[in-house]
């Protein structure tokens, strides 16, 4: 059996019983790894790419599980809960339809019933090279997420150029959530902290993110809606099943009566981490000017390599489609 | 309406039920007492010298029963008697990544992943060859030194019939393109599996998710030096084949080895990983195709230069290396024609036979040349291949005979039913219409191992309680084999399906059948049920009219037979007698309801009184039916590929839209006419085409084996990408009202014919939707881009 499989399993009741778990774990200096739908984590574990002593499922706490909408329109959203739940709520997706077309994409039906919104904002970055079995990281040589000394992508790295692992960030979600100003609550055995989603993940394929850890991700909070209509738009062979070869979100907000007052931009499967900017319709001479500049900066920002079905040129080529493309279903013609 | 109450009806596969239940049993669902877990170690390099190999650490640990490697194979082996060239375990070298090196049996998958990782191996790797170009350069090292050549040529074949120069030079339109593949695979449900038995006296059960039981136990007592009669395989419930399954394998006999070195049953099943390093998909193919066509005559000359890529190993290569070229010669008339093709080994995992064999990927390239041609000279591309098509009862120039043809009627259905006038070249920019046709064998008229036995041979038992067992050799690999057999004798009999049992693919108990490869069981396996059905008809008949009081009828001698294509070529006999659309057993009795009437008296028994007076004699009810190919065929070098007794026909009309702006394209809506002569099970045929389509969209599309440094980079089915339910389009299907003369009841293949034109209708659809004509497989989203802005600088 593989190395990856065999751990021991335990699923603490509440934050309070885990805290004291994880307390004790990081004294100890153990090896554990946390579960959530664990639907990234487990083709990982069978692949060989990590194999933890322990697995610590956060299944058994329900006080991360669940939708809540006050009055003002703020969302709460716990991290275990889950894509299919997520999809499938109508308040929600009054509210913030375009966070439901994001999580109604992701993978297939009965991955969306297991895999959770936790989950998917901290999923791994992937790469072609290190989502592979035993025999075919041998096959190659050991990359950087490997703990090897090359990026087999980025030919360069070779002669220590850009020592930095390129591994793509793949969520569907986070592009949403991030024109949503989505905040994360985080607890640890330590305390509690809430950060910004924007800022959160790193230019990095391996240390990917702010989570410590033994931190947990409890919830992600939106704010009561902001009046930015969102657009999301996923490139992807098939329409079931695949990661985002690019997904794009597109918001556009009303300032001060002038419907184009701010463009905001979000991008995920381009890079190392999600890309996302905002502009002010105030500090181009048009629309469209503005417009220009949300492709410019995304061009700019994609360090597309060919890690992925669809070669690099034809990814960032596309970046430009469907910004474009986003930009006339939220603002009509009227791009001037 | 034919006379027929089983046949032609849509039927359920008769192991539906226990399919869809969990009830069937596959190959690695059987629980064989005290087994053993086998594992194998691959190879992580394409090409490397075998320095050394040390399994003493493995040996020594406890619960490890048998450690193997290539030195404890003395044999190589191979499906085709011509290309014996693959070792069970590698010896002195290793050909691709993936390759089994060793394997060890233990007493559970713990215990041999232990041992796997205590075997060690010394490499000195070599530099690969990846392709096909490369493959044909000079080199001191090629792959298979025993081939003596100082390149990686596997094998070439060139063939020239009438004067394709002269025709081109004469022809008002000529057109010739180069075409690219990729490498695709069968993408089956069911891995691989084995498990063996082993009995006190030595004697191996093999039980294996086979195509070819037949050929594996050759192989297998071939390799393991057994007497065959000490070897018996076993092919239980499995779950698809396309090919993939059709060869005998190195994990077939490393399992049998294990069973014989540990004296204990092993049980050996694949990831999916293994899958893809197993392989045997179609070839990676790059082609030139010229296409002469005169407006007033068709097509005048065809020839193409084609170089495939077989990996690393022989499999079926050599026939896929002929069928690339011979069934170019349907399903028009090419009176002049040519065709190079070579065949190289490269340091990849080995190609094969996948459905539609050989005939897929050059059929892109002449459906796309047809197109062009026909648009070129101002005709309707469907009309124009209506008419175009083979007449019946002709020669072609390389001499396939040909018999029915029955796509006449249905292409002009289907044109109706999808719109055709209305919408070809008269869509929106982005939205269009394509067709295109196909044509492929009815089973293989020759052997693969010469001999002067039937290709199939049907034993069938009726007993005291009114069962019925067909005992067949063919393997039922989920295209409904086992179901047309029992059809065929609940028709002929009078009986209800569920009164008939299949025993099938079990060579102990089944009489030999050749296998489920080159569309050939329904043909071939039915034909000789039907027989062996009809030979029982007449036990029963007797019976009946002893008891009736009547004399037996005279059946008619057997007849020379009347096709003149087979006039001298075979001695007239009740087999050919019986072959074919004939609904008439020739007895003037109706079996049915449980009774047996007598037409002209109407004096009638019951059936089951029938069975009791034929057994008084012989206890047991017992007859055999065969089916023999005839003999056909020219006398050239190489005649023998692509002959088939039966040719099916299918034409594929597809609506699709592209979105320029980002080359993707989404198929709409597929409509198919398919000459499958007599459709036997009208439910199973349109399985099959649906099936078909799926393959040949997802070929056409996106499927693509990716290799980097020689390693498969998307052994798995996230990456591999096979069309999801959300890509397929509605299907309308159109069958064929004809009938064959040779098929069972008139019937034909429909397994893979259908495949083969599904790829050139989508690339003319998207001709018709923006204009350009795509070359290169798949036509994923950037090429179609790339095409797109390649036309607009133009
Ligand atoms: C075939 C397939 C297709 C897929 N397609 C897509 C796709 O199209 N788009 C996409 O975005 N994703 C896709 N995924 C990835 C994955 O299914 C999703 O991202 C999913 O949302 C991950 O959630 P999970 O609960 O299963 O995470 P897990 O696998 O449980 O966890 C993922 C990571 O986050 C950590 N983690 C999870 N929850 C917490 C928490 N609350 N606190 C601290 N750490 C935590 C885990 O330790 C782990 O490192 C696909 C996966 C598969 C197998």
């Amino acid at each position: 059996m593989n190395a990856g499989l065999q751990f021991e399993f335990e699923r603490p009741q509440s934050l309070a019983e885990l805290g004291a778990r994880l307390a004790q774990l990081s004294a100890a200096g153990a090896d554990y790894v946390l579960a959530a739908g664990a639907t990234d984590l487990m083709p990982q574990l069978k692949l060989g790419l990590r194999s933890p002593q322990r697995m610590i499922s956060l299944g058994g706490l329900s006080e991360l599980r669940g939708i809540a909408i006050d009055g003002d329109g703020r969302c709460r959203i716990g991290a275990l809960t889950s894509l299919a739940t997520i999809a499938a709520d109508t308040r929600l997706q009054a509210l913030h339809p375009a966070l439901t077309a994001a999580v109604a994409r992701v993978a297939s039906a009965p991955i969306r019933s297991r895999a959770t919104l936790g989950g998917n904002v901290l999923v791994d970055n992937r790469c072609s090279f290190i989502n592979q079995s035993a025999l075919n990281r041998a096959a190659h040589r050991p990359c950087f997420k490997a703990g090897g000394e090359v990026c087999h992508i980025v030919k360069s790295a070779q002669r220590g150029k850009l020592p930095q692992c390129q591994a793509r960030f793949v969520s569907d979600s986070v592009p949403v959530l991030l024109l949503l100003d989505a905040e994360l609550r985080l607890w640890s055995p330590r305390g509690e902290r809430r950060v910004a989603l924007a800022g959160f993940h790193h230019d990095d394929g391996i240390e990917r993110h702010d989570l410590a850890r033994d931190e947990v991700l409890v919830a992600i909070e939106l704010p009561a809606p902001t009046g930015r209509r969102i657009d999301y738009a996923k490139l992807a062979v098939r329409a079931n099943l695949d990661f985002p070869s690019l997904g794009v979100a597109l918001g556009l907000r009303a300032i001060d009566n002038d419907a184009f007052g701010e463009l905001a931009v979000a991008l995920t499967g381009i890079g190392t981490h999600p890309g996302h900017w905002r502009h002010r319709r105030a500090d181009f001479p048009s629309a469209a000017a503005m417009l220009d500049a949300a492709v410019a900066a995304a061009r700019d920002f994609a360090a597309s390599y060919d890690q992925d079905f669809f070669p690099r040129d034809y990814r960032k080529r596309m970046i430009e489609v469907f910004i474009r493309r986003a930009a006339a279903r939220l603002g009509g013609a009227a791009w001037t | 309406m034919k006379p027929y109450r089983i046949v032609g009806q849509p039927q359920a596969q008769i192991d539906a039920r226990d399919k869809v239940t969990g009830r069937a049993r596959y190959a690695d669902d059987l629980r064989l007492p005290n087994a053993l877990h086998a594992l194998i170690l691959r190879s992580p390099h394409a090409s490397a010298r075998i320095l050394g190999i040390d399994t003493t650490r493995a040996a020594a640990l406890p619960g490890v029963r048998a450690v193997l490697t290539g030195a404890d194979f003395e044999r190589t082996f191979g499906v085709l008697p011509i290309s014996k060239d693959e070792p069970a375990l590698a010896r002195e070298r290793v050909r691709y990544v993936g390759e089994p090196v060793a394997a060890v049996a233990a007493e559970n998958a713990e215990i041999a992943a232990q041992a796997l990782a205590l075997i060690a191996i010394e490499y000195e790797p070599t530099p690969p060859v990846l392709d096909a170009r490369h493959a044909l350069k000079p080199t001191d090292d090629p792959l298979h030194p025993e081939l003596k050549r100082g390149d990686n040529l596997h094998k070439q074949v060139e063939q020239r019939f009438g004067d394709p120069d002269a025709a081109f030079a004469a022809a008002p339109i000529v057109i010739e393109k180069r075409f690219r593949y990729a490498a695709v695979t069968h993408a089956f449900t069911e891995p691989h599996a084995v498990q063996v038995e082993i009995d006190g006296r030595g004697n191996l059960t093999v039980y294996s998710a086979t195509q070819v039981p037949h050929y594996v136990h050759l192989a297998l007592a071939e390799v393991l030096g057994l007497d065959e009669h000490r070897v018996r395989v076993v092919k239980p419930h499995l779950g698809g084949g396309f090919g993939g399954k059709s060869d005998p394998f190195p994990h077939e006999m490393i399992a049998a080895k294990l069973a014989l070195v540990s004296g204990r049953n092993v049980r050996l099943r694949f990831s999916r990983e293994d899958v893809f390093f197993s392989h045997h998909g179609r070839h990676p193919t790059e082609l030139t195709m010229k296409l002469g066509f005169d407006p007033a005559q068709g097509i005048t000359a065809l020839t193409g230069d084609i170089l495939i890529d077989g990996g690393a190993y022989g499999s079926f290569g050599v026939v896929t290396t002929y069928y690339n070229g011979v069934l170019l010669q349907g399903p028009y008339p090419v009176p002049n024609f040519a065709f190079r093709c070579r065949r190289l080994y490269t340091n990849k995992p080995m190609c094969g036979a996948m459905r539609g064999h050989g005939g897929v990927n050059p059929r892109f390239a002449s459906e796309v040349l047809m197109d062009m041609a026909l648009t070129e000279a101002g005709l309707d591309p469907c009309q124009a291949r209506i008419d175009l098509l083979h007449r019946e009862n002709t020669l072609t120039v390389n001499e396939f005979r040909i018999t029915s043809v029955g796509l006449k009627r249905g292409l002009e259905e289907a044109m109706r039913r999808s719109g055709w006038r209305e919408k070809y070249g008269k869509l929106p920019f982005g939205r269009g219409i394509g067709v295109a046709c196909g044509f492929f064998i009815s089973g293989s008229a020759l052997p693969i191992h010469w001999n002067e036995r039937p290709g199939s041979t049907v034993r069938m038992t009726l007993e005291f309680d009114g069962a019925i067992t067909v005992y067949s050799g063919a393997s039922d690999i989920g295209q409904g084999s086992d179901t047309v057999l029992a059809m065929m004798a609940a028709e002929v009999l009078g009986v209800e399906l569920d009164q008939v049992k299949v025993v099938a693919a079990d060579t102990r108990l089944t009489p030999v059948d050749l296998g489920s490869y080159s569309s050939r069981v329904t043909f071939m396996a039915g034909n000789a049920a039907r027989n062996a059905a009809i030979r029982m008809r007449r036990l029963l008949v007797a019976g009946a009219c002893r008891k009736l009081g009547l004399s037996e009828p005279e059946y008619p001698q057997p007849q020379p037979p009347a096709d003149f294509f087979r006039q001298g070529q075979r001695a007239p006999d009740f087999e050919a007698d019986y072959l074919g659309a004939n609904p008439d057993y020739r007895d003037g009795f109706e079996l049915s309801g449980g009774r047996i009437r007598h037409l002209a008296s109407g004096a009638d028994i019951a059936w089951l009184d029938a069975v009791h007076a034929a057994i008084e004699g012989p206890g047991i009810l017992q007859t055999v039916g065969n089916y023999r190919a005839p003999k056909l065929g020219g006398k050239f070098k190489g005649a023998g590929a692509g002959l088939s007794p039966s040719y099916s026909f299918t034409a594929f009309i597809v609506e699709v839209t592209v979105d320029p702006e980002t080359g993707h394209v989404r198929v709409d809506k597929a409509t198919c006419a398919h000459d499958c002569g007599f459709a036997l099970n009208p439910l199973a045929v349109r399985g099959q085409i649906e099936g078909c389509f799926h393959m040949g969209m997802g070929q056409a599309l996106m499927e693509e084996v990716v290799h980097e440094g020689g390693a498969v980079q998307n052994a798995g089915f996230l990456e591999y990408k096979i069309p999801s339910p959300f890509e397929e389009p509605e299907i309308d299907i159109v069958l064929s009202d004809g009938e064959d003369n040779e098929g069972p009841f008139g019937a034909k293949e429909a397994g893979e014919g259908p495949l083969a034109p599904v790829i050139p209708a989508i690339a003319n659809a998207i001709f018709d939707a923006v204009g350009v004509r795509l070359q290169e497989l798949p036509m994923r989203p950037d090429r179609v881009l790339a095409a797109l802005r390649k036309a607009g600088a133009r």
